[in-house]
């Protein structure tokens, strides 16, 4: 599911600034992320950590620069790719869509109604992940925790340089947090770059190699100086 | 076409068809219909995914204006086809347009729209129906089977290639940008150009369908088979199969059997009314289901 050699991308972010309205969601944003490495993102709710990564991917018309730098060496895979995670929402249960057609729709280019089958490294994927025995299930029958492996599944099956990631842990058993964080530290020794929203301090700790506090504008934070009911700023009760 | 009429009418004279099948018209009509079924099904699941059943109605009703504004423009009075595909081409785009540049929430907005196409598509026809033929609004809302012409057959022939060819490259993004955007957006899939293409899809099929399903209709036959596939189908394959078979039989079936009887109902109402039989059937066997 992970290649050995993956082309992550640096990012550069210069001046970025959002708003809707008169409402000011992220302002004069500059950071830079570097290829291999694995960053998370901190910040109260409604501080804009969605709204910065959405405008990462491009979904928001902001203001200032957004650069991705692929490296072109033709060894690395996975340039230009972007795996993404979107919060776990509640899904449709109603919607008449398999597991399969999900990874289908995603990684398929033949109508799905045309090729039912998956190539081999994607059952094994999907073995690994404990989710190949319920490939015909409807994803709005998934709990919360295989919904969330299913998208790291296809975001990883899609050769990605760079995984953005909206709280991914969300829902997961500790199994399941386990197997997770291993296939993203895979990924990012192999090269590619993790920009990763999370709450838990701890995780943050263990995995993440810099952290970024964002609440409109952002700043870097070292979390081993982070009491769990202390925000940066030493607001008590912010961070949760 | 005539090598087909001229079959029929043998088919008719052996006994094996009923006699009503020697009329062109009712083939023109049985041939739109075999066009028009797998269309509004295939586009209907789309529908329902989205959750956009009002769309369909807002695009239907704006047929209303285009009939008026093309016979106002001295189009023929049978087939405004400049107008209507322009009129309701421009409809679905300006309303997309909007929705990407406000915060109305869509649901809002296309019932504005809706009201907006269905008061000034009245006035229009209301007023363009005292100088041409009152029986020309009856037809336009309701759809009849009398005018379907080898022209408009020719018509549905393209739109059926086109709709199969985007329906082959692009089914799957489709889905994906249906049911979500923003990870279809990280997988370079251009959601903006999808929900643009919806549009004039809809637009399309709408315009193609309305002889025979009529402006007020045209909309339910692009939910109800879906709608009802919904109900029994555990995947998209079953959904989409159960859906175009739906649609296709309502609308079959909704041509044949009102001639057959000599009923006189529309073709617009037999067809809708064959596919919400379609729709209590399924409800039944999935309550059966659950039961």
């Amino acid at each position: 599911m992970v290649c050995k050699n993956i082309a992550g991308p640096n990012l550069k972010l210069r001046n970025v600034h959002f708003h809707l309205g008169n409402q000011i969601l992220l302002k004069d944003i500059s950071v830079e992320f570097t290829r291999g490495l694995w960053y998370g993102i901190a910040g109260p709710n409604g501080g804009g950590k969605s709204t910065l990564i959405k405008t990462i991917l491009g979904l928001n018309n902001h203001q200032g620069s957004i650069t991705l730098d692929w490296p072109s060496s033709p060894e690395l895979e996975g340039a230009g790719n972007i795996g993404y995670i979107p919060q776990l929402l509640p899904f449709d249960e109603s919607l008449p869509i398999s597991v399969r057609d999900y990874l289908l729709m995603s990684l398929s280019t033949k109508p799905v109604w045309f090729k039912r089958g998956l190539p081999i490294e994607v059952e094994n994927a999907l073995e690994h992940i404990q989710l190949k025995d319920k490939l015909e299930r409807r994803i709005g029958d998934l709990s919360g925790g295989e919904r969330q492996r299913l998208m790291l599944a296809t975001a990883l099956l899609q050769n990605p340089g760079l995984l953005i990631l909206d709280e991914p842990m969300t829902g997961l058993d500790e199994q399941g947090k386990k197997d997770s964080l291993e296939l993203l530290n895979r990924f990012k020794v192999a090269g590619g770059t993790i920009l990763m929203i999370e709450h838990d301090w701890g995780l943050i700790r263990e995995h993440c190699n810099q952290t970024f506090w964002v609440d409109k504008t952002i700043r870097e934070v070292d979390p081993s100086q982070i009491q769990i009911t202390q925000a940066p700023s030493g607001d008590v009760g912010a961070v949760s | 076409m005539n090598i087909i009429y001229e079959q029929f009418n043998v088919w008719v004279n052996a006994g094996f068809l009923p006699g009503m099948f020697a009329y062109e018209f009712l083939i023109n009509a049985l041939f739109a219909s075999l066009m028009i079924g797998p269309l509004l099904g295939l586009l209907g699941t789309l529908v329902v995914v989205k959750r956009l059943a009002f769309l369909s109605e807002a695009v239907g009703h704006s047929v209303l204006t285009g009939v008026s504004i093309g016979i106002l423009l001295g189009e023929p009075v049978e087939s405004p086809l400049i107008s209507l595909f322009s009129f309701s081409i421009l409809f679905a785009l300006l309303l997309q347009w909007i929705k990407g540049r406000s915060s109305i929430p869509y649901d809002a907005l296309i019932g504005v729209f809706l009201s907006f196409a269905l008061a000034l598509g009245a006035a229009l026809l209301l007023y363009v129906a005292k100088h041409v033929n009152a029986h020309l609004i009856e037809q336009v809302m309701f759809g009849s089977i009398l005018v379907t012409t080898v022209d408009d057959l020719v018509m549905l022939v393209i739109i059926c290639c086109i709709i199969a060819v985007l329906a082959y490259r692009y089914g799957n993004h489709a889905y994906l940008v249906a049911i979500s955007p923003e990870v279809a957006h990280s997988q370079r899939i251009n959601t903006r150009l999808h929900d643009y293409a919806f549009v004039i899809m809809i637009a399309l099929i709408t315009v193609a369908s309305v002889k025979i399903i009529g402006a007020v209709l045209v909309g339910a036959l692009l939910l109800i088979p879906a709608a009802s596939a919904r109900l029994i189908a555990s995947n998209l394959k079953q959904l989409l199969v159960l859906s175009v078979l739906f649609s296709s039989t309502a609308s079959v079936l909704g041509i044949l059997i009102p001639m057959y009887g000599e009923w006189p109902v529309s073709a617009g109402p037999a067809i809708t009314l064959f596919a919400c039989a379609w729709f209590l059937l399924s409800l039944l066997y999935r309550q059966a289901k659950i039961a």
